[in-house]
């Protein structure tokens, strides 16, 4: 008896299950048909465009901004005193209608557009230029305080509504770079002590983010999106867009995923496979996805261990931490045999996927003006043989036979210390194409896999002779320069490089009256570099950008920098201004829960068909069954 | 009484413990971290900054200070669950808000696929060692060997290669579809996405307790007052339940427990196969970017996880075990 | 990692041999040639155990081959003019990856280094737990209290979390992994070890042995080590089996050693790589697949190495 009542309930439980699943399945299909018709409908005439990142932003103050998604928002929140030019990235016209420098060059007078005014209504004028820069001076706040050249300039000063003066102590083309200092309205932050200025959180309630750009902050839901809305009254004209959209995803398959869907429709992918596979499916015509490649604005480097504390020449860091560097890198030829060893156009085919280009000089191509191209007999290519060839008039032999050459010095075999990125996920991967190119020329490396603090103990205490590392330079080469000069070492110097006559370059071309004048010095600045091989640039690689070229359009004709420039998020924003929708919208689609649906059907008939059993076996006996 | 004296030793043994860990803890992330966190945070995060700021944030992260007094604000941290700020992840957001809103989803995932697998390894266990090489022991020997040997990266990748990527019945990864869906067709996303994570986790450990509780119960069948009633003429079916599968379930409640700091970790693979958005994916991801902030955070809260667990599994033991009882 | 079903020790009876002229060094060998011959015979019988060691005995030769196998096979630098991400084919009978390297020649590779780690680390964690088991079980309370509750700490210490900082702390490195594997897997043993040592102390032989005279040393080596000896091997069969598995767990999450490929490390360049979405089975294959046999392998050996040394489970 028990177990007829068993077998029942179990049958009854099977059923439900099944009716359940059943009604699911139709529910399912009934609120798809209605979401999608939901979305066919018109939202705001503007439209919201929406961007999906996997890096999060943890502050929009002006001055300590640091990631990328920051910049972005401050890009289309504040204006700079220049704009980026949408090719050069040089200096034009934007709040500045135009400038002059004086005969001496130590005075730059701008003229400001008249009729500005701020987010809120107010007018902007060159006193809060004065104001902001000042401010950044007085309190050394931020980043992009190098930006004011703090060393030479002597006065910033608004003498109208509509006329910025900028006096200098030596002739300097620093106030054209252009200036990567936000403007800030002194209306709101006047009164803000330093300490005030900077502090957390910046953007609330009672200290909105009041700028002169195209957009302003509006909301932000920490740890999950950010939402700007257009400014109509903006000097450079109203965005199409009413409103600009970030949401923040956990990896990079999920934010691919939301764009494949139309829940976003724009994002720059770190993952050159999931690119590959956009763009694939992009060719085959099957999704309203357009992928872009984008400029190549970081590059990865190989740097050497250059502190000889021997040197007569080396930075007084260097003296106090001689470290453990092998002496044989001292020795130009050696450095010169590697460069001549590594195959730059197979890295960038084979590790970054053809989406890159093979490196020279430390200023990226993307900023076209400062950037130095080797000439053809100066450039080193790929060539085992002319390696192998440089090592041996040199005087390194396999004194020993074990297919390694030996230092003539210390009759050592040349093994380096190779130390690659943990946190990078093409660091193993070239060093193991440099190690195998390397042992073809003769010489060893010993390869480590370190965490970035790791890495920085051994490079801070010059414990190592070979890393890979990488920089993503402003477009003004000021900084990345200065990585190289001797006062860097212990700081920012990647190899404690000291060579005085490149200290003496810098100095130059920070107080070069004119760009042309700066620029000849930067390019000699790069060549010296180039011919020492205190580091080597291994590639420039580009960025990776997909949109739903089906829902928006005016992206692709107004990249920045051109050519080949970011679809969004540029320097001076150009494209937020001529984004629009495409005529009729894209339907979003539902996903099918079709497998849960059968797994749990064929599930619950089982369970129908066991009570069945249980229910028909009633008949027979407990000690049957034993 | 007796129960009472049992639980309050366990309790005390498990805060010794914890303590000896989270001492473990403090030399590992504060005494053994090789470089100075804030330079290398600098460094990494790209932001300029000039010794006195450095100072500033090394003040501000509580390292100016001498050790001891270190060790002691730290042990408190841990205790209240203070993990700081993460340095690399995401840049000055809480440690602890990171886990939380994470730990709904791995506890959905975990909590039932563990009561899954002690279920049908449970069950199957001792209908195998029962019947002995019978068809249904042979061939839950055979398939529990095979998923043992299997590690559980390895078969959450065959379901997504058979299942998703081939069959299209499952997503590929994730928690929920991209579109945020309402009501109760959310919750059938959000059971569509665990499925094939939640199938990896259950057969990922249902072998391992197939054969312990199995061995287990011949363990206990081979016991001569198991014989004793035998032979006495008790039934076969009353000797399994009143005698043998009790005291075999003990020895299979501690084994199990045991197996819980296990489970997490097939945890932490199986959300990185899946890209599920809970606290294993969280780990994996500061350990990419080397956030030790994260990672010691991962490191308490898989203690204190683990020790829950025994503590559970002793409850248990003392709730089946009337020799605790009587004590 | 996982755990080992409960394994109990036996009784070691001493056989009754007539009268010889051997000298007891001669006797006592000849006793335990004829234990390993006996123990052999049985093994021999068990299925299970037998395809286990020929599995094993496989990967072993696969694994010496690579010691002199063709070390250009895995340069890049070298087949860089190959197929990339090719499916298998007469050429390459395992397909390649995306350097364009045989997926056969890198899984031979890490034969080699899978095996090597798992079975340092398991002789680590053998060593560790037994002697640390031993003295608990064998030396007074105190020394068995303290040493209990240290096994009890690294029994709860969750080994994945705690690898994963001591390698991205210490580097990656594979004795590095060793260590950290042998140092958070020696608790079980011990354990075992110890309930096994408490179990035979009490057996009158032993006590008979310690009235007669016999230092401490002497009673463990020569009466309770060769009782556990079985016990111990079967055990130390398993524990390479995790041993095996949590290498592959670690390099799975990108600890491994990036010189030294195992076939953990295979899986996760595979995988990272996206073989799943690019629909390269066979680069993630070859090297699940090996991992599977030669856990399956230890594991069944182990098994039935317990069938015969558990009485209890022997024969009903």
């Amino acid at each position: 008896m028990r177990t007829v009542r068993k077998g029942l309930l179990v049958s009854l439980s099977g059923l439900i299950i099944v009716l359940l699943a059943a009604g699911t399945a139709w529910a399912q299909s009934a609120s798809a048909k209605a979401s999608a018709s939901a979305s066919a409908s018109a939202g705001d005439s503007g439209g919201t465009f929406i961007e999906g990142t996997i890096n999060n932003m943890s502050t929009v103050n002006p001055w300590k901004a640091i990631e990328s998604p920051e910049y972005e928002v401050l890009a289309l929140n504040f204006d700079l005193l220049e704009n980026f030019d949408k090719s050069t990235l040089q200096a034009a016209p934007g709040v500045a209608t135009s400038w002059t420098q004086s005969p001496d060059g130590m005075t730059w007078t701008f003229d400001i557009r008249p009729g500005m005014t701020w987010q809120d209504g107010q007018p902007f004028t060159a006193k809060d230029i004065a104001w902001t820069y000042n401010k950044t001076l007085d309190c050394k706040l931020g980043n992009s305080l190098d930006y004011l050249v703090p060393e030479f300039t002597k006065s910033i000063t608004a003498p109208s509504d509509t006329q910025l003066v900028w006096t200098t102590k030596v002739p300097t083309s620093a106030p054209i770079r252009p200036p990567w200092v936000y403007i800030a309205p002194e209306h709101i932050y006047g009164n803000d002590t330093c300490d005030e200025i900077s502090k957390e959180p910046f953007f609330t309630e009672g200290h909105p983010m009041v700028g002169s750009g195209p957009f302003q902050l509006t909301d932000w839901v920490k740890g999950q999106s950010w939402t700007m809305t257009a400014n109509p009254n903006y000097w450079g004209g109203a965005p199409h867009i009413s409103q600009f959209k970030v949401v923040l995803y956990d990896n990079s398959e999920a934010m691919v995923n939301a764009l494949k869907a139309g829940e976003i429709d724009y994002t720059n992918l770190g993952s050159v496979d999931l690119f590959n596979q956009l763009q694939s499916e992009s060719q085959s015509g099957s999704t309203n996805i357009t992928t872009h490649v984008g400029p190549a604005v970081t590059f990865g480097q190989m740097s050497f261990n250059m502190c000889d504390p021997t040197s007569p020449d080396a930075a007084a860091y260097c003296k106090n931490n001689p470290g453990t560097g092998n002496p044989a890198l001292r020795d130009p030829a050696v450095r010169t045999a590697i460069s001549w060893a590594i195959d730059r156009q197979t890295i960038v085919d084979k590790v970054l996927a053809g989406y890159g280009e093979p490196g020279t000089t430390i200023v990226p191509p993307f900023s076209s003006f400062y950037h130095y191209n080797p000439t053809p007999d100066e450039t080193i290519g790929f060539d085992i043989n002319k390696a192998k060839q440089i090592l041996a008039d040199a005087g390194y032999k396999d004194t020993d036979g074990n297919g390694i050459l030996n230092d003539p010095k210390t009759g050592q075999d040349l093994n380096f210390r190779f130390i690659l990125r943990a946190e990078s996920d093409i660091g193993a991967r070239l060093g193991q194409y440099i190690s195998g190119w390397l042992k073809q020329i003769g010489i060893a490396t010993t390869s480590e896999v370190v965490s970035d603090g790791k890495l920085s103990q051994a490079w801070l205490s010059n414990d190592y002779d070979m890393y890979i590392w990488g920089w993503g330079p402003d477009p003004d080469p000021d900084f990345i320069l200065s990585t190289f000069t001797s006062g860097q070492c212990g700081t920012w110097s990647d190899t404690c490089y000291s060579n005085p006559q490149y200290d003496k370059l810098y100095k130059e071309q920070q107080t070069a009256a004119t760009p042309q004048d700066r620029q000849a010095i930067v390019f000699k600045m790069q060549d010296i570099l180039y011919k020492d091989i205190p580091e080597i640039v291994l590639y420039y690689d580009k960025s990776l950008e997909a949109y739903n070229s089906q829902k928006w359009t005016g992206l692709e004709d107004n990249t920045s920098p051109q050519p080949d420039g970011f679809l969004w998020n540029q320097y001076t924003p150009y494209s937020a201004l001529t984004v629009q929708l495409r005529s009729g919208a894209s339907a979003s689609s539902g996903g099918t829960t079709s497998g849960l649906l059968i797994i749990v059907g064929i599930l619950g008939a089982i369970v129908v068909i066991v009570g069945i059993v249980m229910v028909a076996r009633r008949g027979k006996s407990e000690e049957d069954l034993a | 009484m007796g129960t009472a004296k049992y639980l309050l030793g366990k309790l005390g043994q498990l805060f010794i413990t914890l303590i000896l860990v989270l001492s473990l803890a403090f030399l590992l992330f504060r005494v053994w971290q090789p470089g100075d966190p804030v330079a290398t945070w600098a460094k990494a995060s790209g932001a300029k900054l000039n010794a006195e700021q450095l100072d500033q944030i090394r003040h501000e992260w509580g390292l100016d200070v001498p050790l001891p007094r270190q060790y002691v604000s730290y042990m408190g941290q841990m205790l209240t669950f203070n993990f700081g700020t993460s340095t690399i992840l995401n840049p000055q957001e809480s440690v602890s808000s990171m886990f939380w809103s994470r730990m709904a989803k791995s506890a959905i995932l975990i909590v039932t696929s563990t009561f899954a697998a002690i279920a049908i390894g449970v069950l199957l266990g001792i209908y195998g060692g029962w019947k002995r090489q019978g068809k249904v022991d042979q061939a839950s020997m055979s398939s529990s060997m095979i998923l043992y040997a299997m590690p559980e990266f390895v078969l959450g990748m065959i379901f997504i290669l058979i299942f998703a990527a081939t069959l299209h019945w499952f997503p590929v990864s994730l928690y929920e579809s991209p579109i945020p869906k309402t009501g109760l067709s959310h919750w059938t996303d959000v059971i569509n996405h665990m499925a094939l994570p939640w199938l990896t986790l259950t057969l990922a450990y249902v072998g391992e307790f197939y054969l312990v509780m199995r061995s287990s119960l011949l363990d206990v069948l081979g016991e001569e007052y198991i014989a004793l009633a035998r032979a006495k003429g008790v039934r076969e079916k009353y000797v399994l339940r009143k005698h043998a599968v009790p005291n075999a379930l003990l020895p299979t409640i501690t084994l199990v427990a045991l197996s819980f700091g296990f489970i997490l970790s097939g945890v932490i693979t199986v959300e990185l196969v899946f890209s599920y958005p809970g606290v294993g994916k969280l780990s994996v991801d500061a350990l990419r970017q080397r956030d030790f902030a994260v990672l010691q955070a991962t490191f308490v809260i898989s203690v204190i996880a683990v020790l829950l667990a025994n503590f559970i599994a002793d409850l248990t033991y003392a709730y089946l075990d009337p020799r605790v009882r009587r004590a | 990692m996982k755990t080992e079903p409960a394994i109990t020790a036996p009784e070691v009876q001493t056989p009754v041999l007539p009268p010889t002229k051997l000298t007891p060094r001669q006797l006592r060998r000849a006793r335990h040639r004829r234990t390993l011959g006996r123990f052999w015979q049985q093994f021999r019988q068990s299925k299970m155990g037998m395809i286990g060691l020929a599995i094993l005995i496989f990967y072993a030769g696969v694994a010496i081959f690579s010691i002199f196998a063709n070390k250009g096979a895995l340069d890049p630098t070298i087949t860089t003019n190959g197929p990339r991400l090719a499916g298998p084919s007469l050429h390459y009978p395992l397909g390649t990856q995306i350097d364009g390297i045989s997926v056969l020649s890198l899984t031979i590779e890490g034969a080699r280094i899978s095996l090597f780690v798992g079975l340092s680390a398991a002789l680590i964690s053998m060593l560790l737990g037994t002697l640390i088991g031993m003295w608990a079980g064998y030396k007074s309370s105190v020394h068995d209290a303290i040493l209990m509750r240290i096994t009890d700490v690294f029994l709860v210490l969750p080994w994945l979390a705690l690898a994963i900082v001591l390698a991205a702390m210490f580097g990656q490195n594979f004795w590095i992994i060793i260590i950290i594997i042998g140092l958070t897997s020696w608790a079980g043993t011990a354990r075992l070890v110890r309930a096994q040592v408490l179990s035979v102390k009490e057996r009158t032989y032993i006590e008979r042995s310690r009235a007669l005279g016999a230092s401490d040393a002497h009673v463990v080596l020569k009466h309770i080590t060769p009782n556990l000896m079985p016990i111990i091997f079967a055990n130390t069969i398993l524990t390479i089996a995790i041993a095996i598995l949590s290498e592959s767990q670690l390099s799975f999450l990108g600890l491994g050693d990036p010189n030294a490929k195992s076939w953990g490390t295979l899986i996760e360049e595979a995988f990272n790589h996206g073989a799943l979405t690019l629909h390269a089975w066979w680069w993630l294959m070859a090297p699940s697949i090996s991992i599977v046999l030669v856990v399956l392998g230890f594991t069944m050996v182990g098994f039935a190495m317990d069938e015969i040394v558990n009485p209890r489970i022997r024969e009903r």
